[in-house]
Order: structure tokens, then C-alpha cells, then sequence
């Protein structure tokens, strides 16, 4: 009878041993380098895409930004599409996406008040080395979604309206061809799981660079069409209208906007992805991109005044 | 197989080379549901025990919502839960979206129907003549329940570890009402999430990893606790 | 006239159609014992929680102590009450806190609840589980645990449904005096439900025979077995003979009766409450207990029945040798056993003999429906049980 006392207090003590360790481990603590609760109490809600998050960039700039100016960013990565419709909703104070034409419609319409380029990558038309449809030989990428079509190359597309999914149709509009067969896949996901779906399957697809040069090892797959002005990817800044809806920081997310588009963070954005790849993911424009032969998005409206 | 060992072994360099970001994210995940499971039992249990034992108007349907909930997919729940927090919400005012507080009342609102459920089915397999018993020997409806809780003890222990493993691994709600924001929402399955998109798979493997032995090493306190509880063992 | 314990007064509980119980009155007295008996379904179990407080019926009262039940103080009379049910239901928890269970819902402080609870538990001779886990007792063990835990709260009245059913035939026979006793020294009231007929005999003053939510008989147990009320109730109550009968003639207490499955004559006592016309179908019961069976040299009081016939069939049970003599019509009998030389076999002539006054008549007028085609089996009628000067009725 002792012992089996003995045994019933020893796992109860253990038991309990255990679930203390568990909530000690889940108590905050203070101050770990980005604090939970924010003494200036200030936040701003950035809406982007999913490929600017993946490429960690801004888990780069969200430290440089509190140190600057206090204020906690706070990034929802989702899709171009999905962040034009949080910025019209008045559920983000500042959007960074990189889609022209919706985000032409989105300005018209009267919900940004403000809309800057921050930094320009291209997109990349890859696919494995075997190249069925003859792709590495076309002139501009037109001429190879072109190809891919005739050829019946297995294709697949984001088909999530994002950025990436926007330049697409371009494309296949450009060629004057509507995608549709056996062939022709949407995925439905992200940027980094349509790339391992086309290299799972032999097929070809669109991607910013930044996503491929992160994956790149793993995938086994190749750029065979890369340098046409039409595979150009430009990320805005756009302010959101504070009248979509309500509590909208306004200040928080011209503060954001602004920090974008000085000369140190365009730096950062420049040097951002070297150490990993050898090369830069991005090449910061807020001035205009010589290079690209692009100029700076004029300024719209009234002038910006800092804060 | 490499893939495994190299992701093990980087779970340990990240636990213990001192990883002060991996440690938040650690802290984070129990933080938001243990005390998501905790709603859930003071909720879900009350809730199970009225269904087992009380019978009412539109109980069948009641079950039924219960049953349903069960089955309630993370994603929805966490859309449910944006709905009320944005902004534009009925609750926008508060500013929880995005915030440990809007993760917790999405996890709460998964935990909860797997509790309830759980709970009304322990009491229910309850021979019907202990109630009787009780109430013969003195005591009252309220004193009655609670030990007829005492008796159903084991399957509800067992009830609380499923809600907890419930939302300890889910993800759609916890990316949807949190935004897997560094530092203040990001939890292990979004962080996980976020590691796979990127190609980084063996930091993904040891995020994993590390899930994995966090939910073992509640749910093991929890058997032991059960265990305690068995007389056949004891 | 003392308060009875409990009174049922015009008791209904209707289910759909029918009703389950439909009792006009049932009265327990102090320090009284009473036994339900009757086949599966006759209401045994909804009377009893009836009784205890624990059903409300849809029509009439239950009186605990003088007091109506009501709503509201139900509760507070439940405090007189102890149930025991079929299994133990001890709680998931140690003995003792078992046994104080009733004790600590009364509002009793947690010392005074366990030391009462260890003088019940050691006088039902189980003090030696008090600290052991109630799960891991046996049957016996658990029942004797579950009596001391109704008995801790010292009931005006104890309520038992079936307890023993599912033990053995020994822990029941260990089990079943201890009971007795405590009841007596106590002075507790108590009603126990039983399907078998020698538990009810053994254990109770008054047993109430229960029949389609009714109750059809309720008396002492011999004068139940003596003059049984109707054909019904003497199936009910396992009397091993019941003949159909012609009356032939009456002369003053006696009728002579003719056993119409082509019989002799037998003189019996009339019926007490009715009295039967000559040539009226009638049924008489005759206990084999009341039945001799008689030596070459046996000789009988000369107004005895004594008939002459061959035995139909020999059963060998443990405390006897139950014959049925074909009169021709068949008698029941138990016989003690014999030597291997001389024991009784299909065929052998045999003489039975009776006094009138054990044999009872019951007018055709008395007699309810018998729906049931096995009556017999229904009531575990062990009869050859120990019990002591049986076997010859004196």
C-alpha cells in the first residue's frame, strides 16, 4: 500500500512538474529586441504581397522603421489582389504591391491618395533545362508564351490575382492567346509553391526573381527567358484614403512611405539579398531607374509634406 | 532521410544555441493556446454537461451545431473572427485584429465545439443511475453535475488534450487573425509556413520538430495526469 | 396508529398509452421490512423511485414522515431516504469518501461525515478497504461499501432495488443477513425489490406482490403462501401446485372439491372472503411445503387427504428430492433424500398426503388474466434452499 502511494505522488509531481515548466515557458518576456507592447503605441498596417514578404525584405526594414520613427510595422502578407481590396476597405493604412493596371483602377477610383515606385525586379520565365516548347530561343517573352501554347507545354499559371498573375495575362493577352486546356494549370498558392508544382511537373511558369533565387537550389529549374521590358515587376507605395473607412493612420502610413523613399532604406533595398544569393533581389527606383529607363511615378495630388 | 537528421539537429541549434527569435515564437504558441484551451474548457465544459444531461427545446439541433463546430475548418474560424475585428467590424474599435488576442479568440472558437463535444459524450456514457444515486444520497443539481464530471475525469481529460491539439497545430486561423507578423504574432505553424514558402525546408523541419516535441510534452503532462486519475493503475 | 414511514396514496405514472404504475394505496411503517415482487415489467423499479423521490408520478401523493412530497421539499426529504440500486455505483474515489458521500451532501463537516462513515463501514466488516479505490473492489466488497454508505446517513427508510442481483450465490448469502441485522438494530425502515421469491421471504415482514403497475397482493409472507388472493398472484408467488377444481359440495368451513384434470375428491377449507356455490369452477393451491409423502407405516388424522399415485418426475436438489405425484392430477412434493437403494424414480407408487386446511380454494369470479406462458420461470423459486423444517411443512 506505501508503495503504491509513493508511486501516485511521484507522477502527480511530475505532472505538475511538467505543466509549470510549460506555462513558465509561455509567460512574456520583456523586451526581447521587438517588444509586444509598443510604448509609443503606434502601428501601421502595411498590406502586401506574399512574394515581398517571402523574400524577407521587410523583416529587414521593419527594425530600421521602429528605430527611426517608433512606429511597430506591421505587415499582412497576402496577394495584390487581396491587398488593393484591404486598402479599399479601409483594413490598411498603406499598401506596397506591385500590380499596374489594378492599381491604376484603385487610384482612379479615388482610394490611394498617394502612390510611389519603391523598387523594380523583374520576372523570369522558367522551366527545366529540357525546354519541350523551345522557349530559351524566342525574342521576347510574347514569342514564348506564344511557343508554350502551340507546343501544349504544360503551363502553370498563380492564378490568385496577384502581381505575378496580372503580368501573366498580360502577357497572354499581348500574344493574343486565351490559355485554356490540359495543359494550362492554376495553382491556386503562393509564389514558392507554384515553383516546386512546376518542378514537380515539368513545366514551365512566370516568377519574380527574388522567389526563384531564393529557391533556386532546390528546384532544378532553369531562367530561359529573362530582360524583356515586358517581364518588368515595379512595386508602389500607396497611401490608402483615410476616408475608406475608419481608424485609418494616415500619419503612420505616410511615415511608412516615406521611409521607403529615402536614400538610406533605398540602399538597404539595394544591398538586400546579396550576402544570400550573390546578387540583389531588388534595384531600389524611387528616383527613377536609369538602368531600367524608367521614371519616378510623379507625385500625385498635393505635394507630401513630412511629418 | 538526411533531410530529417539535418532538421533535427537544427531544431537543437535553435532551442539551444540561444535563438532568441525561435524562443518568442515558442512562448507565443503556448502562450496563445493554452490560454485559448483554457476558454475552451470554461466554456465547452459547462456546455457539454448541459447537453448530456439536460433536455430542452432544440437540444438535437444544439448537438448538432456542436458536431458541426467540431468539424469547423481553422480557416473559417479565422475569417469569422476577421469579420468581427476588422476595422469596418462591429469590433474594430478594439484594435485586436492582428494582435495574440484576435489568435486566441480564433483558437477559442475552434477548441470550444471539440471540448463541448467531447465533454457530452463523457457524461453521456455515464451510467444514467449515477445521477439518481446522487441526488438519492442528498445532493444537490449543481453539486450533482460536478460530481458527475469527477466521474467522467478520464474522457475529459482526454477532451481537453484534443482541443488543445486542435489549435497547438493549426495554422489558417492563427495566419488569418495574427498576420504571422515577426515578433508579434508569428507562432510555429506560421513560422513554419512562412520557412517552407521561402525554401528554407530544414528550418522548416526544425520549426516542426519543435512543434511536435512542445505538443508531446503538454499532452504527456495531461496522460500522466490521467494516468494518476486511473485507478486501474494506481 | 403510528405514522407509516412512507404512503403512497393513488400513485399514477402514465407512459405513452398505459400507465406504468397505477398503485391506490401502500403504507410502510416504522422499523417495517417490504418486499416487491413480481415478473419484469410490473412497475417494481418506477414504485421504488416513486418512493424514493426520485420520479414525481403524474397523478397522486407520496407522504414521507407525515410530510407530502412536493417540489420544493423534496430534497429536503430525500434526506430521509437511502437508495441502493442494482450495481454498487460507488463513486470513482476512495471507500471512505464514498461512504461520506451522503453525509457531506446533508451538509455534515468533513470529520464528523468520515468518522460515521468508518463506524458504518467497519459494521458492514469492510473497514479494511476504507483507503483503497472503490474501483478496484469486487462485487461483494462493493456492495457491502455501497449499504454502509446508505446506512451512514442513518434513513428513516432504506430503499433497495434489486442489490444483490448481480452477486453470487455466497457473498448474497453473506451479504443478506448483515443487512438484516443492521436493520433491525437500527430500527429502519426498508423496501427492497427483489425478483427472487426465497430473498423476499427471507428478508421482509409484509411482501407486495406487483403485477401490470399494480399491486395485486400485499400481506405477510405465510398468509400470502397460505391464501393466496387469486390464480395470479399464486403463480406470482411460485406456490408449486395450482389445480383447476368443481366444487361438489360445502359442509359448513369445508368444501369438497373435484380436481376437473380428472381427479380424486379432495375436502379443502372454503375460501375466506368469498364463498363458492357447489358445481363453481373454482382453483385451489396447496404449498408443497403442506405436502407429505408417506411411508409404508406413516399413518394420517383421519379428515387428511391422502391419495395414492406414481411419481411423474424426480428432481434432486440440494436440500431435498422434489417429486410430482401423479394423483392423477399432478401434487408437488419435496421428499428428504434417500439412500442409493431406495431413492424415488419415475414410476414408483407414492402416497401424498395434506391437511384441508393447507389446501385453498380461489373462486373462478377472483381470478385475473394470465398473459404470460412461462409464469414459473419468472420468479426464481430455489425452494430446496437451506432454510430449516421446510421440507414437511411442521
Amino acid at each position: 500500500m506505501r508503495g503504491i502511494a509513493f508511486g501516485r505522488t511521484r507522477t502527480w509531481l511530475l505532472a505538475v512538474a511538467l505543466f509549470a515548466w510549460v506555462l513558465l515557458l509561455a509567460c512574456p518576456r520583456p523586451a526581447l529586441g521587438q517588444d509586444a507592447t509598443h510604448p509609443a503605441g503606434e502601428e501601421v498596417i502595411l498590406a502586401t504581397t506574399t512574394s515581398t514578404a517571402d523574400t524577407g525584405l521587410l523583416d529587414v526594414l521593419a527594425p530600421l522603421f521602429l528605430e527611426k520613427t517608433g512606429i511597430t510595422l506591421k505587415p499582412i502578407a497576402v496577394g495584390s489582389g487581396a491587398a488593393l481590396e484591404l486598402g479599399e476597405r479601409g483594413e490598411a493604412d498603406v499598401l506596397l504591391v506591385h500590380s499596374p493596371e489594378a492599381e491604376e483602377e484603385f487610384m482612379a477610383a479615388g482610394y490611394g491618395i498617394e502612390r510611389r515606385t519603391v523598387m523594380v525586379n523583374d520576372f523570369v520565365l522558367v522551366g527545366h533545362a529540357v525546354d519541350p516548347a523551345g522557349v530559351a530561343g524566342a525574342s521576347s517573352a510574347t514569342e514564348a508564351m506564344t511557343r508554350i501554347a502551340t507546343a501544349g507545354a504544360a503551363f502553370i499559371s498563380r492564378g490568385d490575382d496577384s502581381g505575378t498573375h496580372a503580368l501573366e495575362q498580360r502577357l497572354w493577352k499581348a500574344a493574343g492567346i486565351t490559355p485554356q486546356g490540359d495543359w494550362y494549370t492554376e495553382s491556386g498558392t503562393g509564389m514558392g509553391d507554384t515553383l516546386n508544382i512546376t518542378a514537380e511537373r515539368g513545366a514551365y511558369t512566370i516568377s519574380d526573381r527574388g522567389t526563384y533565387l531564393a529557391l533556386r537550389d532546390r528546384l532544378g529549374l532553369e531562367v530561359l527567358l529573362e530582360g524583356d521590358p515586358a517581364l518588368l515587376n515595379i512595386y508602389h507605395v500607396i497611401l490608402v484614403n483615410p476616408d475608406n473607412g475608419r481608424d485609418i493612420d494616415t500619419a503612420a502610413g505616410l511615415a511608412f512611405l516615406e521611409f521607403l523613399l529615402v536614400p538610406e532604406t533605398q540602399a538597404v533595398i539595394g544591398g538586400f539579398g546579396v550576402e544570400e544569393f550573390g546578387e540583389p533581389l531588388f534595384t531600389p527606383c524611387a528616383d527613377g531607374c536609369s538602368v531600367l529607363d524608367l521614371e519616378a511615378t510623379p507625385a500625385a495630388g498635393t505635394p507630401v509634406s513630412s511629418s | 532521410m538526411n533531410d530529417l537528421t539535418g532538421g533535427l539537429a537544427e531544431a537543437g541549434r535553435l532551442l539551444f544555441g540561444g535563438n532568441p527569435e525561435v524562443w518568442e515564437i515558442v512562448r507565443l504558441s503556448l502562450r496563445v493556446s493554452l490560454i485559448a484551451t483554457t476558454i475552451a474548457l470554461f466554456l465547452g465544459l459547462p456546455a457539454g454537461a448541459t447537453l448530456a444531461l439536460v433536455r430542452f427545446p432544440g437540444r438535437s439541433m444544439a448537438v448538432g451545431a456542436v458536431y458541426a463546430g467540431m468539424g469547423l475548418p481553422p480557416i473559417v474560424a479565422g475569417l469569422l473572427v476577421s469579420l468581427l475585428l476588422w476595422r469596418n467590424g462591429p469590433f474594430g474599435a478594439a484594435g485586436l485584429l492582428y494582435t495574440p488576442a484576435a489568435m486566441i479568440l480564433a483558437q477559442a472558437l475552434i477548441a470550444t465545439p471539440v471540448v463541448a463535444g467531447l465533454t457530452m459524450a463523457a457524461v453521456s456514457a455515464l451510467d444514467p443511475r449515477y445521477r439518481l444515486q446522487l441526488l438519492a444520497l442528498g445532493a444537490g443539481r449543481l453539486q450533482a453535475v460536478w460530481w458527475l464530471l469527477r466521474e467522467a475525469r478520464l474522457p475529459l481529460i482526454a477532451a481537453v488534450i484534443a482541443g488543445f491539439g486542435a489549435v497547438i497545430s493549426e495554422v489558417g486561423a492563427a495566419m488569418m487573425v495574427g498576420g504571422n507578423i515577426k515578433g508579434e504574432t508569428r507562432v510555429l505553424t506560421t513560422a513554419t509556413v512562412l520557412e517552407v514558402s521561402r525554401g528554407h525546408f530544414e528550418t522548416a523541419l526544425a520549426l516542426s520538430f519543435v512543434l511536435l516535441g512542445l505538443t508531446y510534452l503538454v499532452t504527456i503532462a495531461l496522460t500522466l495526469l490521467q494516468r494518476r486519475a486511473d485507478p486501474a493503475r494506481s | 396508529m403510528t405514522t407509516p414511514v412512507l404512503r403512497l396514496d393513488a400513485v399514477v405514472v402514465r407512459v405513452n398509452a398505459g400507465s406504468l404504475l397505477d398503485v391506490d394505496h401502500l403504507a410502510v411503517g416504522p422499523g417495517e421490512t417490504l418486499a416487491l415482487i413480481g415478473p419484469n415489467g410490473a412497475g417494481k423499479t418506477t414504485l421504488l423511485h416513486v418512493a424514493a423521490l426520485l420520479r414525481k408520478p403524474d397523478v397522486g401523493t407520496v407522504t414521507i414522515l407525515g410530510q407530502t412530497a412536493t417540489t420544493h421539499n423534496a430534497a429536503t426529504l430525500r434526506r430521509a431516504l437511502s437508495v441502493v440500486f442494482q450495481a454498487p455505483l460507488l463513486f470513482d474515489t476512495r471507500v471512505l469518501a464514498n461512504a461520506a458521500a451522503g453525509l457531506r451532501f446533508h451538509g455534515r463537516p468533513r470529520i464528523e461525515a468520515e468518522t460515521r462513515a468508518r463506524t458504518w463501514l467497519e459494521r458492514f466488516g469492510v473497514a479494511h478497504l476504507t483507503n483503497r479505490r472503490a474501483r478496484t473492489l469486487s462485487g461483494g466488497e462493493a456492495a457491502r461499501v455501497a449499504l454502509a454508505r446508505a446506512f451512514a446517513t442513518e434513513p428513516a427508510m432504506l430503499l433497495l432495488d434489486e442489490p444483490f442481483s448481480a452477486l453470487d450465490g455466497p457473498t448474497r448469502i453473506s451479504v443478506l443477513p448483515a443487512l438484516r441485522q443492521r436493520l433491525h438494530e437500527t430500527g429502519t425502515a426498508a423496501v427492497l425489490v427483489t425478483h427472487d421469491r426465497d430473498e423476499a421471504f427471507a428478508f421482509a415482514d409484509r411482501i407486495a406482490v406487483m403485477e401490470a403497475g399494480r399491486v395485486v397482493a400485499c400481506g405477510d409472507a405465510l398468509s400470502l403462501i397460505a391464501y393466496p388472493p387469486s390464480h395470479q398472484v399464486a403463480l406470482l408467488l411460485g406456490i408449486e401446485t395450482i389445480l383447476p377444481a368443481q366444487v361438489v359440495c360445502i359442509n359448513g368451513e369445508q368444501a369438497v372439491v373435484s380436481l376437473t384434470t380428472c381427479g380424486p375428491s379432495l375436502r379443502t377449507r372454503t375460501p375466506l372472503r368469498a364463498t363458492a356455490a357447489p358445481g363453481e369452477m373454482v382453483t385451489v393451491t396447496l404449498p408443497a411445503g403442506a405436502v407429505y409423502v408417506c411411508g409404508p407405516d406413516d399413518v394420517c388424522p383421519p379428515e387428511w387427504n391422502v391419495l395414492p399415485g406414481r411419481v411423474g418426475a424426480v428432481t434432486s436438489l440440494p436440500s431435498g428430492t422434489r417429486l410430482v405425484v401423479e394423483t392423477p392430477a399432478p401434487i408437488v412434493a419435496f421428499a428428504p433424500w434417500q439412500p442409493e437403494d431406495r431413492r424415488w424414480l419415475v414410476g414408483d407408487p407414492a402416497i401424498v398426503a395434506f391437511s384441508p386446511e393447507s389446501a385453498h380454494v380461489i373462486p373462478e369470479r377472483a381470478q385475473l388474466p394470465i398473459p404470460y406462458p412461462s409464469e414459473r420461470s419468472e420468479l426464481n423459486s430455489s425452494y430446496g434452499r437451506a432454510r430449516d423444517g421446510r421440507h414437511h411443512g411442521h
